[in-house]
C-alpha cells in the first residue's frame, strides 16, 4: 500500500511540476505574444508567401500561376540582373570599409574625456536620424554639377570639380561617400565597445613602453573586434539593400550606373507588375547575403576575440 | 506584505498583468477594418438633372435614385484647388459627390489597391497606362456608354490613347502636344531667323533645326551653351523622332517590337549624333530625371527644349521665350510629335458605372474648360482650340501663338504603349545608353532588346 501511495505521490508531483512548467511557459508566450504575432504577420508570413510567389507568375491583379523555376531561369538571361548585382557589389565593397573606418575614427574621438563631449556625441549622431528622402533631395542639389554648393566651394578653393551623381564613373563612389551620413549607429556601437576596454590593459602596456599605435593595434582592436564584426555584417546587409537614395536621387542612372539590386526588384514588382519575378530576385539576394554572412562568421573565428572565451554562434 | 501591512504585487503577477494587457491590445487592434466612407448614401439629394453624354435614362442601381451617390476618385499632378472647382461644378450639375484624393505616383499604388479591393470608382491614368490596366481587367469598358455621344471633335490621338483593342477605357480630360520651346534671345543673338516665322512660311524643317542647334552650340565649361536637349529617354517620347525616319516602336497589332528596324536605328542615331557632336546637353548634366533639363534651359544655356505644356510653370519666364511646332522630318516629309494625355477611367468593380461615365464625359468637356481657364491644361477638342477660354489663356504670357498650337495638334500621332512597355522601356534605355557610350553600335544594342521585348509582349498580350 505504501508503495502504491509512493508511486501515486511521485506521479502527482510530476504532474504538478509539469502543469507548473506549462503555466510558466504559457505566461512567457503571453508576454512575448505581441512581438510573436507581429513577427508571424509581418516577417515570417510575408517571407513564406514570397517564397511561394517566387515560383509563380503573379501580376497582383490575377491569382498566381505556378511557373516552377521559370523566374530563376529568366535571371540567367536578364542583362540588367547582372548590372544591378555588379553595381550593388561595387557599392558595398566601397561603402562598408569607409563606414567602418570612419565610424571607428569618430568613436575614438568621442571617447575622449573633454568638456562638452556629450554635445559632440549628439551632434555627430544627429545626421543618422534625418529622413532618407530629405537627405537624398538635399544631396541632389548640393551635388549638382552646375549649380551645387559643393562644386562652387571646390572651384573657389581652386580644386577640380566633379559630376558626382551625374556621371557613370563617379555616381557609385559618390554614393559610397554619402553613406557616411548614416554611420551614427555604427559609431555608437564602437563607442560602447571602446568604453568596455579595461584600463588596466592600457596601463600594463604603458608600463611595458607601448606606443599609442601599438596599444590601439594590440589592445583596442582585439578588444572591440566583436563590435567590428557586428558593424561589418550589419553594414554589408545594409549596403546590399540600398534603395531610398537611388530611388530619389538617381533613379538608377545615369546609364544604369546606379541601378541597385533592390531598386531593380522594386521596378519589377510595382512598375512591371512581375511580383513573382521580383520575389525570386529577393530570394536570390537573401541567399547571397546569407552566404556572405556565414562566410564572415566562419572567418571571424580567426580574428574576433571574445573576452568570455566563447565564440560567436 | 509591505510596511503598511498591505499586500504587494509580486513580479510574477506584474508580468501576468502586462502580458494580458499587451495581448488585449493586440487583439483589439486586429479588429475589422473600418467601413469605407467613400460611398455614403444620404437620405435627401437631387437626382442628376442633366446627362449630356447619354440619351438613355440611368440604369437602375441598388441605391434609390433619390439618394446622393458618392464617387471616390484618385488624381495626381494637378492643383487641388483647380480640381476642386471642377468637382464642385460637377456636383452642382449632377448631384453626385466626389470624394477625391491626390495620389502621387498612382501607377504603383494601383496594384496594391486592386489586390485589396480598395480601388476608387474613378482613377486617373497617364497616356501610357490604359493598355496595361485594360488587359488586367481593372478598367470598365466604355463603348456602350460612348455610343450615345459624338467623340469626333475630341483630339483623335488622345482618344486612341484612351483605348485599347477597339474599346474605349477612359476619357482624355487634358492633352497637349510636345512642342519646341526656344530661347529667342539666343536665336536672335546668333543672327538666326525665328523658328516660328519659318514655320508660318512652311520652312521649319529638320535641316533648318539641325543647322540652328549647331550654330547655338558653343563654349566649354561654365561658358558652355547647347543648341538643344535630347528628348527624354522613353520610347514613347522618342517615338516621333523614330517615326520621322520611317521607323516605329511596334508593328500595328503590337505583337512585335521593331526598335531595331532601319528607321528606328536611323532615328536613334540622329538623336545620339546630336549628343556626340555636343549639340545636345545630356540631361544627366543637371539633376537626374525628365525635368532635370530645366535648370540649364532656365539659366539661358540651352536653345531648344521639347516639352508638353504641363511643364510650362517650371520654365524661367524672364527669358524671351518662343514656341515652335515640330519641324518637318526629311525622310517622312511630315512633322510628328506626341501628346501628353491625362485620362480618367472607371474602375471595373464600381457600383456606379453610369455615374462614372457621366463624370468622365463631364470632365472631358466642362472640366477641360475649367483647366484651360486656369492655365492648367490644353484643349482636348479641336473646336476648343478657337475658344475664347483658350485664346485668353494664351494671352496671359503672350509668347504662345495659337496657330503654333494648332500646327502642333495636327502633327500629333498616337504613341500607344502596349502592356509591358515599362519593362521594354527599361531594356530600350539600357540599349540607348550602351549605344551612347559606344559600348555597342545602335543596331547591336537594339537587336538585343527586340528578342526580350517580343517575349514580354507575348506574355502580356498573349
Amino acid at each position: 500500500m505504501s508503495i502504491i501511495v509512493e508511486k501515486t505521490s511521485a506521479r502527482t508531483r510530476q504532474s504538478i511540476r509539469w502543469r507548473k512548467k506549462l503555466r510558466d511557459d504559457l505566461r512567457g508566450y503571453l508576454v512575448i505574444s505581441p512581438w510573436l504575432i507581429g513577427f508571424v504577420l509581418f516577417t515570417a508570413g510575408p517571407m513564406i508567401a514570397s517564397a511561394y510567389l517566387s515560383f509563380t507568375k503573379y501580376d497582383v491583379f490575377s491569382p498566381p500561376r505556378w511557373a516552377g523555376l521559370a523566374n530563376f531561369a529568366r535571371m540567367v538571361d536578364d542583362r540588367l540582373f547582372y548590372v544591378a548585382l555588379r553595381n550593388t557589389a561595387e557599392y558595398a565593397v566601397m561603402a562598408v570599409p569607409i563606414q567602418l573606418i570612419s565610424a571607428l575614427f569618430f568613436a575614438v574621438l568621442l571617447n575622449q574625456k573633454v568638456r562638452g563631449i556629450g554635445i559632440f556625441r549628439t551632434l555627430f549622431y544627429l545626421p543618422s536620424v534625418t529622413p532618407g528622402v530629405a537627405n537624398a533631395a538635399l544631396w541632389m542639389f548640393l551635388l549638382n554639377p552646375q549649380f551645387g554648393v559643393v562644386n562652387a566651394l571646390l572651384k573657389a578653393a581652386g580644386l577640380p570639380t566633379s559630376r558626382f551623381l551625374t556621371s557613370i564613373d563617379t555616381v557609385r563612389p559618390t554614393m559610397a561617400m554619402l553613406s557616411l551620413w548614416y554611420i551614427g549607429t555604427n559609431m555608437v556601437v564602437f563607442l560602447a565597445a571602446l568604453q568596455g576596454v579595461p584600463d588596466e590593459l592600457y596601463e600594463a602596456a604603458e608600463m611595458d613602453g607601448a606606443t599609442s599605435v601599438r596599444k590601439f593595434v594590440h589592445i583596442t582592436l582585439p578588444m572591440i573586434s566583436p563590435s567590428i564584426l557586428f558593424n561589418f555584417i550589419i553594414g554589408l546587409i545594409g549596403s546590399f539593400q540600398v534603395f531610398g537614395f537611388v530611388y530619389i536621387a538617381t533613379e538608377g542612372g545615369p546609364a544604369n550606373a546606379s541601378l541597385m539590386y533592390v531598386l531593380y526588384i522594386y521596378r519589377h514588382a510595382f512598375e512591371n507588375f512581375r511580383m513573382g519575378y521580383a520575389s525570386a530576385l529577393a530570394w536570390v539576394l537573401f541567399v547571397i547575403v546569407l552566404v556572405f554572412t556565414m562566410i564572415q562568421f566562419s572567418l571571424s573565428k580567426r580574428w574576433v576575440y571574445y573576452e568570455g572565451g566563447t565564440e560567436a554562434s | 506584505m509591505n510596511m503598511q501591512g498591505k499586500s504587494k504585487l509580486t513580479r510574477r503577477e506584474i508580468l501576468k498583468l502586462l502580458g494580458i494587457t499587451a495581448g488585449g491590445a493586440v487583439l483589439s487592434s486586429c479588429g475589422p477594418a473600418p467601413t469605407p466612407t467613400e460611398k455614403s448614401v444620404e437620405p435627401t439629394a437631387m437626382p442628376p438633372t442633366e446627362a449630356p453624354a447619354s440619351t438613355e435614362a440611368p440604369a437602375p442601381t441598388d441605391a434609390p435614385s433619390a439618394e446622393m451617390v458618392t464617387l471616390s476618385l484618385w488624381f495626381g499632378e494637378y492643383g487641388d484647388d483647380i480640381m476642386q472647382e471642377a468637382f464642385d461644378a460637377y456636383e452642382d450639375q449632377f448631384g453626385v459627390h466626389i470624394d477625391w484624393l491626390n495620389v502621387p505616383e498612382f501607377w504603383v499604388k494601383i496594384p496594391a489597391a486592386a489586390a485589396a479591393g480598395e480601388l476608387p470608382d474613378v482613377i486617373i491614368m497617364g497616356d501610357t497606362d490604359i493598355p496595361t490596366f485594360a488587359v488586367k481587367n481593372v478598367l470598365l469598358p466604355l463603348n456602350e456608354y460612348a455610343d450615345s455621344v459624338d467623340l469626333s471633335d475630341f483630339v483623335q490621338s488622345a482618344i486612341a490613347h484612351s483605348s485599347w483593342a477597339g474599346e474605349l477605357y477612359g476619357m482624355p480630360f487634358e492633352c497637349g502636344p510636345s512642342m519646341w520651346v526656344y530661347n529667342k534671345g539666343l536665336v536672335d543673338e546668333a543672327g538666326l531667323e525665328d523658328p516660328w516665322e519659318l514655320a508660318k512660311k512652311g520652312e521649319w524643317t529638320q535641316a533648318v533645326f539641325d543647322e540652328t542647334i549647331k550654330v547655338l552650340s558653343k563654349g566649354e565649361g561654365d561658358d558652355a551653351q547647347w543648341g538643344t536637349f535630347e528628348p527624354a529617354k522613353s520610347i514613347d517620347i522618342q517615338a516621333p523622332f523614330l517615326k520621322g525616319f520611317g521607323g516605329d516602336r511596334f508593328n500595328e497589332d503590337f505583337t512585335e517590337c521593331t526598335l531595331n528596324s532601319e528607321g528606328c536605328v536611323a532615328g536613334y542615331t540622329y538623336i545620339l549624333q546630336q549628343k556626340w557632336d555636343g549639340y545636345a546637353a545630356d540631361p544627366s548634366d543637371a539633376v537626374a530625371g525628365h525635368t532635370g533639363i530645366l535648370p540649364l534651359f532656365n539659366a539661358g544655356k540651352v536653345g531648344f527644349v521639347y516639352f508638353p505644356r504641363g511643364l510650362w510653370p517650371a520654365l524661367n519666364h524672364d527669358l524671351d521665350l518662343g514656341l515652335a511646332p515640330p519641324y518637318v522630318f526629311t525622310v517622312a516629309g511630315e512633322a510628328y510629335t506626341r501628346h501628353g494625355v491625362n485620362i480618367f477611367s472607371v474602375n471595373q468593380e464600381t457600383e456606379y458605372p453610369q455615374e462614372g461615365w457621366d463624370f468622365l464625359y463631364f470632365f472631358a468637356t466642362e472640366g477641360n474648360d475649367i483647366l484651360v481657364k486656369n492655365q492648367s491644361g490644353t484643349p482636348n477638342r479641336y473646336a476648343a482650340l478657337d475658344s475664347p477660354l483658350w485664346l485668353d489663356s494664351l494671352k496671359v504670357e503672350g509668347w504662345e501663338d495659337p496657330e503654333a498650337w494648332k500646327m502642333g495638334f495636327n502633327a500629333t500621332l498616337p504613341t500607344i504603349a502596349p502592356p509591358g512597355q515599362p519593362e521594354i522601356n527599361d531594356l530600350a534605355q539600357a540599349a540607348y545608353d550602351s549605344a551612347y557610350l559606344k559600348e555597342q553600335t545602335v543596331q547591336e544594342a537594339f537587336d538585343e532588346v527586340v528578342e526580350q521585348a517580343n517575349q514580354i509582349l507575348a506574355e502580356q498580350i498573349g
